[in-house]
């Protein structure tokens, strides 16, 4: 029998790799295409106009928390308000330190003190002062002013004080389109199971035309690093949260925009203020809730942009924004290690789980490789060729990936309509694997380093 | 330059055709991929370009008919009032007929306009409209599409038939109202309604497939919107064994204020499921149901608290007095989101809440004082 050499050990395992990540991504576009043609089939002969005046409309609270807010506060009201929907309020929740805002708001919208009643259902910050315009033009607005304790906890301040069916969580730099409630909302009634949280394709806004708190045109960021942002969110938000749409999963993703059941997030505890990626933790936790008490229950997901985002165009800030997010993904998947393999917890423990410790436990991998095969390069010890091969296999598929993603973009939503734009996002799938991913693959290893020497 | 392109070129036709045999499957088996990545990539390239290119063309080919089309229409919809409908359309059939109808896309953008300017007016237009539609015999297709095996094309079939008022086919319409496929099932209940103004909701009978909450807001819409059509007593379906039709029926008799159903909404406060019972109580409640008080205290006690809120809430809305000490007591329970809303029920009684509240607030300790306080304050937010 042959020896296992090095030079064969570490063929085997870029093969491995370079198989298991085609597999992988095959099943993940076969799995958002399915999703994609079904939202677009289903929702073809339906208008949401009867939901727009329906007194059935179930009631939505808007949370806004107000924290590093690099644009006007009084221009994001300002776009909120205008959402069409028919039972709804805006609570904006400003953290201690950001007084300008508040001053700001209260100068424009006419806000009084006002006392209020609610039930504490979550233990927040304390809330130093609720406000209501006297303009009744603006009886929908609510802005509440309390001691800082972070995004959650703000979060969870608004929850405690809206007292509607739905609530939807949002970070501050959303752009959310005016008909977002009704499609966000559609799925809690179209369901035969209990939809528990909704969320939605997010774009990005940088390089877009602005005024007053809304998006006048969609733009493909000018800036390089925005853009390579903007394949990756396409490449989430498309192919991957498309595909956990397709089996019921909870995607790694899960910020910017979440539209939940009120009653039922609540029972499961709301916000986790420790938790570095909150909204993931959260719908893990409100996944484990309804197992817990045998309930049914569905993730929605709208297959077409209702929001856009702004993203770092700053390395600095882009990083430890990266770092950020892995680390929370980490912690929450350390805080509910029990889930995995769990046959309580049906595909949530058997294969959601174990897919997110996997993509987790991707850059290791590759980065061990990459180890191996300088070692082995010095060494001489390698078959050059051979890894040259596996590795521009993975090159090329990676940047199929990317041309898939822009092709599901260009033949579904079409938010960029430039044929400029669509070459640039063509051109840019052939340097984004060699460029951004490296980085995004450094980040989330350090982010790893980080955490457990902390 | 040159060399270089040369030797790559003349490297991969060594690989892939002299040296791959030699390979080990490892290496084969990712070389095919790489082909197949290339491939795909050129593909998504081309498929790309040519549908942008194909899609601009047809784009400026369908304006060019459609303007034609509309043109057309404009003719035949400007008339005066002494004109005959008949006379209208038979002048200018011909004219129409010598459109290439068997053409897929002529005959779609027909349609597509005639359903528009339906849509858009009444009377003797749409009457006019209606006959040109079916005097070129247009419904054919659509009728045919109503046993189409795809749910898409009957959807269109449907609104099709329904926009141009072909009663005769409701009949056929009727049995995709039970229909497994939620959009499909929709779009024929809509249809039904609007095609049998004299039996509307025959349907309810006997679907046994939810009206789901999104249906019901759709229907709620078609049926309130609706002029000329027969609105029964609803209180019928109350005893339906699908709950998705009690619901829906709830709605419509608290829309049309059907007082005589409160008998069969009493009754429901005992029904096993809870969201009707809750939903039947907060109807009682709004329709200021004096008769239902009595048995909404009755019924209190073996209710999980959600519906005990309910209940406390119909027993202000109703008001009549009768139930205040009912209320009173339930003002000192330990619950809190009880107390509240027994004291909130206790103020919608206009005569003698606001007093019962304060003397209740004499009476109280310093927590309840201040939820009365709450309660009495008509800024607060609750």
């Amino acid at each position: 029998m042959e020896a296992f050499s090095f030079e064969s050990f570490l063929n085997f395992g870029i093969f491995a790799y370079v198989c298991l990540f085609i597999c992988f991504s095959v099943v993940t576009i076969v799995l958002s295409s399915i999703e994609i043609s079904r939202y677009k089939r289903k929702n073809r002969y339906e208008t949401f106009k009867p939901l727009l005046v329906s007194p059935f409309a179930p009631s939505v609270s808007v949370i806004v928390p107000v924290i590093n807010l690099r644009t006007s506060i009084v221009d994001t009201v300002r776009g909120l308000l205008a959402l069409q929907y028919n039972n709804f309020d805006i609570i904006v929740v400003i953290e201690g330190n950001s007084d300008l805002h508040l001053i700001e708001l209260t100068k424009f919208y006419q806000l009084q003190s006002a006392r209020y009643s609610s039930l504490t259902h979550i233990k927040t910050q304390k809330i130093n002062g609720c406000y209501r315009s006297a303009n009744p033009v603006f009886s929908k607005l609510t802005v509440v002013n309390k001691t800082s304790g972070g995004r959650a906890d703000a979060l969870n301040a608004g929850i405690n004080i809206s007292k509607s069916d739905l609530v939807l969580c949002m970070d501050t730099d959303c752009f959310l389109d005016q008909d977002s409630l009704l499609k966000m909302v559609k799925p809690f009634l179209e369901e035969r199971e209990q939809v528990i949280s909704a969320s939605s394709v997010v774009h990005l806004a940088n390089s877009s035309e602005k005024k007053d708190g809304h998006l006048l045109k969609l733009k493909f960021p000018k800036n390089i690093l925005a853009a390579f942002q903007a394949i990756e969110y396409l490449k989430i938000f498309v192919i991957k949260r498309m595909a956990w749409s397709n089996i019921n999963g909870i995607p790694l993703f899960s910020g910017t925009v979440n539209l939940f059941d009120r009653e039922v997030l609540i029972e499961s505890g709301a916000y986790n203020s420790e938790a570095l990626s909150p909204d993931f933790e959260l719908l893990i936790r409100m996944g484990r809730y309804m197992h817990d008490n045998a309930k049914r229950y569905k993730l929605a997901y709208i297959a077409e942009p209702v929001c856009r985002i702004g993203v770092p165009e700053n390395l600095q800030i882009l990083s430890r924004e990266r770092r950020t997010w892995n680390g929370g993904v980490l912690q929450a998947l350390r805080l509910h290690k029990n889930l995995f393999l769990n046959f309580k917890y049906g595909r949530l423990g058997l294969l959601n789980f174990p897919v997110c410790m996997l993509s987790l436990c991707t850059p290791y991998f590759i980065i061990l490789l990459l180890i191996l095969i300088v070692a082995g390069a010095f060494l001489s010890n390698i078959n050059l060729e051979f890894a040259g091969i596996l590795l521009f296999t993975g090159y090329f598929f990676s940047v199929l990936m990317s041309v898939i993603t822009v092709l599901y973009e260009e033949s579904s939503f079409r938010s960029y309509t430039s044929g400029r734009d669509i070459i640039k996002m063509l051109l840019l799938g052939f340097v984004e694997p060699v460029i951004y991913q490296p980085m995004v693959l450094y980040w989330q290893i350090t982010s790893a380093f980080a955490k457990r020497i902390k | 330059m040159e060399d270089a392109f040369f030797s790559i070129t003349s490297y991969l036709q060594n690989l892939f055709i002299s040296r791959l045999s030699t390979f080990p499957v490892f290496i084969i088996i990712p070389l095919i991929a790489l082909v197949f990545s290339v491939i795909g990539i050129l593909e998504v390239y081309i498929y790309i370009a040519v549908t942008r290119v194909t899609a601009f063309y047809k784009r400026t080919r369908e304006a060019n008919l459609k303007d034609r089309i509309i043109a057309m229409l404009a003719n035949v919809l400007v008339f005066s009032d002494i004109d005959d409908p008949q006379a209208i359309v038979a002048h200018f059939l011909p004219r129409f007929s010598r459109l290439p109808l068997y053409r897929g896309t002529i005959r779609r953008l027909l349609v597509s306009e005639l359903l528009k300017s339906h849509s858009s007016f009444n009377g003797r237009v749409a009457e006019v409209i209606q006959e040109l539609y079916l005097q070129l015999k247009l419904d054919r297709k659509a009728r045919k599409n109503l046993s189409s095996r795809r749910w898409e094309e009957q959807i269109e079939a449907i609104r099709e038939l329904t926009e141009m008022s072909v009663k005769e086919e409701s009949e056929k319409i009727l049995k995709y109202t039970n229909d497994r496929n939620p959009s499909l099932r929709l779009e024929a209940q809509v249809s039904f309604i609007r095609l049998c103004i004299e039996n509307p909701f025959r349907f309810m009978d006997f679907v046994c497939e939810p009206i789901l909450e999104w249906h019901q807001i759709v229907l709620f819409e078609v049926v309130t919107k609706t002029e000329s059509m027969a609105r029964p007593r609803f209180a019928i379906w109350l005893n339906s064994k699908n709950d998705s039709v009690v619901s829906f029926c709830l709605k419509l008799i608290e829309y049309y204020q059907q007082f005589d159903a409160v008998p069969n909404l009493i009754y429901l406060i005992n029904h096993y499921n809870p969201v009707i019972r809750g939903a039947a109580i907060d109807i009682l409640g709004r329709m200021g149901a004096e008769v239902a008080e009595s048995h909404l205290v009755r019924a209190y006690t073996d209710q999980p608290n959600e519906i005990q809120l309910k209940i406390i809430n119909a027993l202000g809305m109703i008001g009549s007095g009768k139930s205040i000490s009912f209320l009173n007591s339930q003002a000192k329970s330990e619950d809190f989101a009880i107390r509240l809303s027994a004291m909130r029920a206790i103020k919608a009684h206009r005569d003698d809440g606001p007093e019962l509240l304060n003397k209740l607030f004499n009476e109280g300790v310093s927590q309840d004082r201040e939820i009365i306080e709450l309660v009495l304050n008509e800024r607060v937010i609750v």
